[in-house]
């Protein structure tokens, strides 16, 4: 079978944060290829500079050296505008919290990024985001405000915010964190579903559960690469990566 | 309203937004009666013009309120005569003299001194039949009846005071001249003359007039003002401008209102900038949100901007009424408050301004949005 297309490829990704004695290396020198079609987990205990590395990768943090190209853009080559009109129109994102607005019900929260960010007329951008809704199950909450929301349906909500331009490029940090497995598993099957359906799906996660629905994993420790697993693991056939701490 | 993110975020912070709605209330009330005392002062210095018929004044050049004038020659009448389009002319005083009271002590006065028949020009409308027959009388005055006190008058008809040694009677009282300078003092020209001796019978203060046809006072007016420039020659509507905009202009009583006003503009700023500022700070997780998502930051800032328009607008609303009932409350207890569509209109523009700006100093807190923030 054809190997799937790369669609961000780091490197050499550096980052620090603070100064002189203060300095810390977040990330250092790492270099990966991210694929069309995956879910690819970034893993590795709390400080190991998975998340640094999601934000370079995204576009939202500007590395201290380094290159990411995504979708064949060179991302910290472009301007601050040009990159913000990149992320409109490929990236997706959903966070730990849902980060929803209070006044706006779940229906509006996907509008809003249609009418705003695509210039769609509001009976359209309506009828695509009761879509959505109904493809995540909400259809009935589609008029509810967040604080009528259990965690999981918020976070069903920013996932739907996320994909609702269909992004190629989809990126998460720990969206499973605040939620139960009932719930976070959900959410793992949203993603994986979208990976399969051809966008790139990145995710930062602390949780092992998630390991049978990832494509790849890649491991940080002290802000570098320390391996790349596949597919193996969540068919189980593989070996048990180190970090999951063998039984 | 559904499509309206903006109204919704208003309505749904209903209660963190009412400080900067009450603010922007505030300050369009303050303004608006604040300009209102303002008008309704400068309206009594320009009313003699205001409720005479007469359609032109002609006065002494450059005279540039209708209490500065000087005495003119009463010949000047037949300058004016003399235009085929004037129906009717006649002389007018209006000087400042000592008003004695019974009980000891003086106090400045206004004595307005016209014609009294139905048709007279300078004789102000509010002089009912009566007061013009009992006006007839000589040393008969009317006066304002708030002014009473200032006048040392208790009860006012049939008493008697002393204007620099001539007995004065009051005949009548009417309203809505109370003066911001000394009490207007009403009386026939006969009158006037006695009072204030120190016009000769050959001149007067002021010559009024009128035309067949009220169209043709612009070409008189201009007509005599090329003839005669030792005459200022005035139509009614712009001596009465004239004088308002002097008052307002060349004494503190305008500047210690616009000062005010201008209080009341920063107020209402700094309040609403300030609680726009702390609402979208406490929202900049969610505004990083669809900053990260690639929204431009202009869309937000026309977020910000949209609510600070509703805060204005529901500000203006709750306003307006309020204005209109401390405006009736002034005028029931004795200080005249004018609200005009234009100043309701202008307070409405000028308000609604401060809340724009309020919104754009509040943008300033979009700054601190950055979506990498999020990424912890």
């Amino acid at each position: 079978m054809a190997e799937a297309k790369v669609t961000i490829t780091a490197r050499n990704l550096t980052r620090s944060f603070g100064s002189g004695d203060e300095r810390t290396l977040a990330v250092q020198e790492v270099s990966l290829e991210l694929r069309a079609g995956e879910m690819s987990l970034l893993m590795g205990p709390s400080g190991s500079g998975k998340t640094t590395l999601l934000a370079m990768l995204s576009g939202l943090l500007r590395p201290d050296r380094g290159q990411v190209v995504a979708l064949g853009r060179d991302l910290w080559r472009l301007s601050d505008k040009e990159r913000e009109r990149f992320r409109l129109r490929h990236c997706g994102f959903i966070f730990q919290g849902a980060n929803l607005m209070p006044a706006l019900n779940a229906r509006d929260h996907l509008e809003m990024v249609l009418r705003w960010g695509a210039w769609m007329p509001w009976p359209e951008a309506k009828r695509k985001a009761s879509e959505m809704l109904a493809l995540l199950g909400l259809a009935h909450k589609a008029t509810l405000l967040p604080e009528h929301l259990s965690g999981g349906e918020k976070q069903r909500v920013a996932i739907g915010r996320a994909l609702i331009k269909q992004p190629d490029l989809f990126f998460a940090d720990e969206p499973t964190s605040a939620l139960d497995w009932e719930h976070g598993k959900h959410v793992v099957e949203l993603l994986r579903d979208t990976a399969h359906n051809g966008a790139t799906v990145v995710m930062v996660t602390h949780d092992y559960r998630i390991l049978p629905y990832a494509d790849r994993v890649y491991r940080l420790e002290d802000g570098r690469l320390s391996s790349i697993d596949t597919a193996k693991i969540a068919t189980g056939v593989g070996p048990v990566p180190p970090f999951l701490g063998a039984s | 309203m559904r499509r309206l993110y903006s109204l919704k975020i208003l309505w749904h912070g209903r209660h963190r937004f009412l400080p900067a709605v009450l603010a922007v209330a505030f300050s369009a009330v303050l303004i608006a009666v604040q300009f209102g005392v303002m008008l309704g002062a400068l309206a009594v210095t320009s009313r003699p013009i205001d409720h005479a018929q007469a359609q032109i004044w002609v006065g002494i050049g450059g005279v540039p309120s209708i209490e500065l004038g000087h005495p003119i020659p009463k010949a000047w009448l037949y300058r004016v005569q003399a235009q085929p389009e004037v129906e009717a002319v006649e002389d007018y005083l209006y000087e400042f003299n000592y008003w004695h009271k019974p009980s000891g002590g003086s106090v400045h006065c206004c004595i307005i001194g016209a014609r009294l028949e139905d048709s007279a020009l300078g004789a102000v409308c509010d002089l009912t039949p009566e007061m013009r027959i009992r006006l007839t009388e000589p040393g008969a005055v009317v006066v304002d009846e708030t002014e009473l006190e200032r006048l040392g008058l208790r009860r006012g008809i049939g008493e008697t005071a002393e204007v620099v040694g001539h007995k004065v009677r009051i005949v009548g009282l009417v309203r809505g001249f109370k003066s911001i300078w000394g009490p207007y003092v009403f009386c026939s020209m006969q009158t006037a003359r006695q009072l204030l001796f120190q016009y000769r019978p050959d001149q007067t203060q002021y010559l009024l007039a009128r035309c067949r046809q009220r169209a043709d006072v612009p070409v008189v007016v201009e007509r005599l003002r090329r003839q005669y420039p030792e005459m200022a020659v005035l139509a009614d509507d712009e001596f009465s401008l004239q004088t308002r905009l002097y008052w307002l202009t060349r004494t503190r009583v305008g500047i210690a209102l616009g000062l005010t006003a201008v209080l009341a503009l920063l107020v209402g700023l700094v309040i609403t900038s300030q609680t726009l500022y702390a609402a979208v700070t406490a929202s900049l997780r969610e505004y990083a949100v669809l900053r990260a998502l690639g929204l431009p930051r202009w869309r937000i800032g026309a977020l910000v901007l949209a609510l600070s328009f509703w805060i204005g607008l529901v500000g203006m609303a709750t306003s307006m009424p309020v204005a209109g009932a401390l405006g009736r409350l002034a005028g029931a207890i004795g200080a005249e408050v004018l609200l005009p569509l234009w100043l309701l209109a202008g307070t409405i523009t000028v308000t609604m301004a401060i809340a724009l700006v309020s919104g754009l100093l509040a943008l300033r807190s979009l700054r601190l949005v950055e979506p990498a923030n999020l990424l912890r």
